[in-house]
């Protein structure tokens, strides 16, 4: 009994979530009808607040190993990426309050199965075991499939749905091959026990071609949920047929948890511990897996700032931006060393603010105007100033330029990339960053440098509450590019408790 | 190394050679004497009334897949209950957990009418 309590009193986060998803589903089955939006809403937001208390909590206290049976993990890296998952649906929930164009049947279910959305993400962030991580990503697949296809009767969002479901079960299929066949040469789901012993397997000096099949499918499930090339081509049409506090999800939390899950596995599997150093094998090995991402992130980034430049619709130039920006991060992974791993954390938590706020503009624009054309944004910077200036500082973080934390996030990624040598990487990235400039700037253009005139809509001001929201993240977009010490010590430190 | 793997190509092409090799004697030593009967999808059984393809009501389905649920929470209650004084209160607990989160799901099934037939 008291080792049970033991064992569970590392994951209170995970059964706080748990409970508050099953408190929101209840709320909306016994409050009167009409006011359930507010009520499950405020419930779910109550929820993921003592959920940050437990995760705050935890951080800093050194877990055992690995507690809960073998099964978690508890570590700053996991930390981190609970309050990275928790912050970004704490916004999707608040969006989803404030969104006219999500009007569910059902309140409580969609907030119900967006919570147990962040629970996959959560388990996703913090286990070694193959089979954990595997459920984990299923949760979150899952609940991300039914949450595309929320806005019932529209097609786009039916069509959504269905892409996502056929492109999510090949890859992750896929990747529990990858699995079973790791399983198979270690005879272990552990990951920490799957590292020494594949480092025996090198040492052995077999060849490497079971462990590059193995791991080469892994990578495809881990590039499908992160949305790299080439395995990119359900996001488009599910980030725009979604309802956009859902794609605000898609594209932060989701993606942020496919990353955390990348690295752990790299890290505990792949790369060689330098000191002790590993079998001559094992570092070349490690290197070509690293030139094989830095392939991937060369191709992700190009492929999606191209796609990015004919797009007329808002959501899916975002969509497209959001493949690209995967690729920058990828730049980070390639380097399978610490500091890039570190930048990788730091530009994802950047990523948060600017794409967040990016999507939150998009929201606001769309329920106001039902319309989400880039070019009908004419005149909305002399309409409703505000809004139409947060959007910029988004902007400007997107494209990479200070004093925008979108440019020190970069600048780590460049610098990790060009040190670990990955210059033509570094050049590659920078000319994609150039490319961006264009249609980001469209944007801008579309916004501000069109007289009041030409304005297509009445203006509609932003609720306070929206106004505040999209303040809040502006403000963290501009504060994280000057004051971004304390963020980047944590990143850092969040890298330690890894091996 | 793949020399290992001979083995599983040798069961691959045996098994190849047996499905073709009976295709190809069937077709060669066989007489086919065609009829109503072999025309049918099962050549015994049941004769076939109707297509297949007949409407069920929904709450069919919504029944079924409720019942499947609660099945399943049968079948995890019973080896608990078996052994439940060994398993003391530690398993009371866990067990009350989990019969808490089908509650839930009971409750939220019975408030959203799933479970009435006539609607």
């Amino acid at each position: 009994m008291n080792l049970l309590r033991e064992e569970l009193s590392w994951i209170t986060p995970e059964l706080c979530l748990t409970l508050f998803a099953c408190v929101a589903l209840l709320v909306d089955l016994f409050v009167q009808k009409g006011r359930e939006s507010v009520m499950v809403g405020f419930f779910s937001l109550m929820g993921l607040l003592a959920t940050a208390f437990f995760l705050y909590r935890q951080y800093g206290v050194t877990p055992p190993a690995q507690p809960v049976f073998g099964c978690m993990v508890v570590d700053p890296f996991s930390t981190l990426f609970k309050l990275f998952a928790v912050g970004a649906l704490a916004f999707v929930v608040l969006f989803t309050m404030l969104s006219r164009q999500t009007r569910p049947d059902g309140y409580g279910e969609f907030y119900f199965i967006l919570l147990c959305a962040g629970l996959g993400a959560f388990f996703l962030a913090s286990t070694y075991n193959l089979l954990l991580m595997y459920l984990g990503l299923e949760l979150l697949s899952i609940a991300s499939y039914i949450l595309a296809g929320y806005a019932k009767g529209n097609r786009r969002s039916g069509e959504a749905a269905m892409k996502y479901v056929i492109f999510g079960a090949v890859a992750s299929g896929v990747m529990l091959y990858g699995f079973t066949l790791l399983y198979g040469m270690t005879g272990s789901i552990d990951l920490t026990v799957i590292g020494p012993k594949l480092r025996d397997q090198f040492a052995l000096d077999h060849g490497t071609i079971p462990i590059s099949v193995a791991t080469g499918l892994c990578l495809a499930g881990f590039a499908y949920k992160i949305s790299a090339a080439p395995f990119h081509f359900w996001t488009p049409d599910v980030y725009e047929g979604a309802p956009t506090p859902v794609t605000t999800f898609l594209a932060v939390a989701s993606k942020g948890a496919g990353f955390a899950a990348l690295l752990r596995f790299l890290q505990a599997g792949f790369i060689p511990d330098r000191t002790l150093g590993g079998p001559e094998a094992m570092m070349g090995y490690s290197d070509k897996l690293g030139t094989l991402v830095a392939v991937l992130a060369a191709l992700t980034m190009t492929l999606g700032n191209l796609a990015a430049l004919g797009q007329t619709n808002l959501k899916r130039m975002l969509a497209y931006s959001s493949i690209a920006h995967a690729g920058y991060v990828l730049m980070g992974v390639a380097t399978m060393n610490r500091e890039g791993f570190s930048s990788v954390l730091f530009y994802l938590v950047v990523y948060y603010f600017m794409n967040l706020g990016a999507f939150g503009v998009v929201m606001y624009y769309a329920n106001t105007t039902g319309d989400e054309q880039i070019d009908d944004l004419k005149g909305l910077g002399w309409r409703s100033p505000l809004v139409a200036i947060t959007m910029v500082a988004f902007l400007v973080a997107l494209v990479g330029l200070p004093p925008t934390a979108g440019f020190i996030g970069k600048w780590f990624l460049f610098t990790a990339a060009v040190k670990k040598g990955f210059l033509w990487l570094a050049v590659v990235a920078g000319i994609n960053s150039a490319i961006s400039l264009f249609y980001y700037f469209r944007v801008a253009r579309a916004m501000w440098l069109r007289p009041e005139e030409e304005a297509k809509y009445a203006t509609v001001h932003a609720s306070p509450a929206f106004a505040a929201l999209l303040l809040v993240l502006a403000v963290g977009t501009v504060w994280f590019g000057v004051g971004f010490d304390s963020l980047l010590r944590y990143c850092d430190y969040s890298q330690n408790l890894l091996r | 190394m793949l020399s290992d793997y001979a083995p599983l190509l040798l069961l691959l092409a045996l098994a190849a050679a047996f499905v073709v090799g009976n295709l190809v004697i069937s077709e060669v030593l066989g007489r086919p004497k065609p009829g109503v009967g072999k025309k049918t999808v099962y050549e015994c059984g049941m004769p076939i009334r109707g297509t297949a393809r007949a409407r069920f009501s929904v709450h069919y389905y919504l029944l079924a897949l409720l019942f499947i649920l609660f099945d399943v929470e049968a079948a995890f209650l019973l080896p608990w209950a078996a052994h439940a004084e060994e398993l003391g209160k530690a398993g009371l607990v866990a067990m009350g957990g989990f019969a808490v989160v089908l509650v839930v799901g009971l409750l939220y099934v019975m408030r959203k009418k799933a479970l009435e037939w006539d609607r």
